[in-house]
């Protein structure tokens, strides 16, 4: 009998699939065309599955390229307690698309939003109202935090200019916007700062028009910045954590991933070198039942992102399914603060006194 | 005898112990110890929380009237003596960065008092062990002097760092703001081990907050003996609104 189905690959049949047998065998990624080396200069973005992409290639020895980093004389544990190095820049969690079309605006000077700062949720100084969990802490003043601003936004325009490729998790498309100019807050006012007044920012649940449009922008806008760029977009397994829609937050979670993937297919048929890998479908298959969700039946577990991340290593790298771990690197200790801490030492030893 | 006193320190306490040591006039006021944590330190390798412990042992006076203890103090100066190769401003309330201006690797505050409490976790915790090994003290905190701005001054006695003199001065606005921050994370130090703060005397500043030239050591970081005298005076004057204060408390009950 001939039907159009004849001599399709397995991958396209359900019941061909290993990971029916075997979840661990699961294997949903299509043809990939791109391959990254370890000199790739990768920048990660998205919401906060996109933080498990980002560590697992910074301790896979690819190029997890951190545009802003802190100074050498801060300790690792401070740094990241400060969330340096989380993501190529300090951005924090860009959770919709309308979100990264923001950012990239406000980096390079297209957009800039009245809404400066709010106030902290201890009382004290204030935060960035588009980072607001950024620093513990937070900072000082609005004065400190436009210094602060300035220098992340000439970190991500540095990480955007000299990347070679960039792996977005798109994550939501429930936001909080900003009535007078149509600023996107990442969480509403009031959670982590701010505080939260209907007359100034309202819900909007971006439709896949919307997120098209956000995202179709940022990617010309990217690649404007950069004609070479590769793009990887992932869609985040993560469910909402709260829904301002007035149904089932399960619900919500649907249509929201339903949006996102769609939208991360229209991208891949309409950029050159941008491909969609399915952490989403893996992660939520059927195969694995669930067995990769903690126990909250939300975050993902380390197995999970571990069969993410092979599949990852498998499809786009020289290596081929080389996914060993390399050693993080040993904490580079700032030389020039360990030698004046020597001195420091020494001419305190010199004017030691003793007391026999 | 107005009482006596333990002080408790590293090198700061030099110049405290070199005005105590050719004082005239304080006979018959105070009775002061002093117990040098660097000497110590040397005889004993000690975790910050054994520190107590080894102090008391040390002491002729168990138990003193007042402790004062002055812990390290010399991180701002590790930062800020001379220009760090990745030359750095750090944040700061009313200009947003100090010093002001593009061009430096940028720190914020928040940041920069982790580092601060990152690098005193060990002093920290010897501090709490030394009040803690006199609980019948009343508790006072001296702070360190501040920086020296006259980079003429350190060039003519870097002593341990004239292999670093090339790097140059550091920006004042960040060796200020440098002190300004070390400053507040020992206050609060202080305020948790209910200890008084004694902030360095009005006299030896400059209008901007450095040491005056007249209490330079001669060494690029430490006051002398004159600003050993002036603080003597200044950790006396805090004993005695104390025993005042106890003195009225006493009378009330």
């Amino acid at each position: 009998m001939k039907h159009p189905y004849v001599g399709l690959p397995d991958r396209q049949f359900w019941k061909k699939e290993p990971g029916i047998q075997d979840a661990y065998l699961l294997d949903p990624v299509g043809p990939v065309t791109m391959t990254l080396t370890r000199q790739d200069r990768i920048v990660t973005a998205g919401s906060c599955f996109a933080q498990h992409v980002a560590r697992f290639l910074s301790q896979s020895g690819y190029n997890h390229y951190i545009a802003e980093r802190a100074h050498p004389i801060v300790p690792a544990r401070v740094a990241q307690t400060h969330n340096y190095g989380l993501f190529s820049a300090r951005y924090g969690n860009i959770y919709t698309a309308r979100q990264l079309k923001q950012l990239l605006q406000r980096a390079y000077g297209e957009f800039d939003p009245c809404e400066i700062s709010w106030q902290s949720p201890h009382g004290e100084g204030v935060v960035d109202p588009f980072r607001p969990q950024i620093q513990p802490g937070g900072f000082l003043g609005e004065s400190e935090l436009l210094a602060d601003r300035s220098h992340h936004f000439s970190c991500i325009r540095e990480a955007l200019e000299n990347m070679d490729v960039f792996i977005f998790t798109l994550g939501l498309t429930e936001a909080w916007v900003d009535r007078r100019d149509g600023a996107v807050f990442p969480i509403a006012p009031g959670i982590a700062g701010g505080q939260y007044d209907p007359g100034t920012v309202a819900f909007q649940n971006f439709d896949e028009e919307e997120t098209w449009e956000d995202l179709r922008f940022s990617l010309e806008f990217l690649r404007w910045i950069n004609p070479c760029l590769k793009i990887i977009l992932t869609v985040s397994p993560v469910p909402l954590n709260a829904t301002y829609e007035n149904r089932h937050v399960l619900v919500s979670t649907a249509w929201s991933k339903a949006v996102l993937r769609i939208v991360a297919e229209k991208a891949m048929r309409a950029f050159d070198d941008c491909v969609y890998f399915p952490s989403y479908e893996l992660i939520t298959s059927p195969h694995v039942m669930g067995q990769y969700y903690e126990n909250d039946r939300r975050e993902v577990r380390e197995a999970g992102v571990s069969h993410v991340m092979a599949l990852f290593m498998a499809h786009f790298t020289e290596g081929g399914g080389c996914s060993s771990r390399v050693p993080p690197e040993p904490v580079a200790v700032d030389s020039h603060l360990a030698e004046m801490e020597r001195k420091i030492e020494v001419l305190c030893d010199e004017a030691a006194i003793t007391n026999e | 005898m107005s009482g006596s006193i333990l002080i408790v320190g590293h090198s700061h306490i030099r110049c405290l112990m070199e005005a105590w040591n050719k004082r005239a006039g304080y006979e018959g006021e105070y009775d002061v110890e002093f117990v040098d944590l660097i000497w110590l330190e040397r005889q004993e390798k000690l975790a910050g929380r054994q520190v107590g412990d080894a102090v008391k042992r040390r002491v002729r006076n168990p138990s003193p009237n007042y402790i004062c203890q002055c812990v390290n103090g010399n991180f701002h100066n590790v930062l800020g003596i001379v220009e760090n190769p990745v030359p750095f401003s750090v944040g700061e309330e009313n200009y947003g960065s100090a010093p002001v201006g593009n061009g430096r690797w940028f720190i914020p505050s928040s940041v920069m008092m982790d580092v601060f409490q990152a690098r005193f976790e060990r002093a920290c915790k010897a501090i709490e062990s030394v009040f803690a090994a006199f609980p019948e003290s009343t508790r006072l905190y001296l702070n360190p002097p501040p920086p020296v701005a006259d980079w003429e001054h350190i060039k003519a006695y870097p002593g341990v760092f004239s292999d670093n003199i090339h790097l140059g001065p550091a920006p004042n606005d960040l060796k200020i703001r440098l002190y300004e921050l070390q400053t507040a994370y020992f206050e609060n130090v202080a305020r948790v081990q209910a200890a008084s703060f004694i902030r360095a005397a009005p006299e030896t500043l400059t209008s901007d907050g450095f040491l005056r030239a007249d209490y330079y050591n001669a060494d690029p970081t430490h006051g002398n003996m004159r600003y050993g005298q002036v603080m003597l005076e200044e950790i006396f004057k805090n004993a005695q609104k104390f025993r005042r204060l106890t003195r009225v408390s006493e009378s009330l009950t």
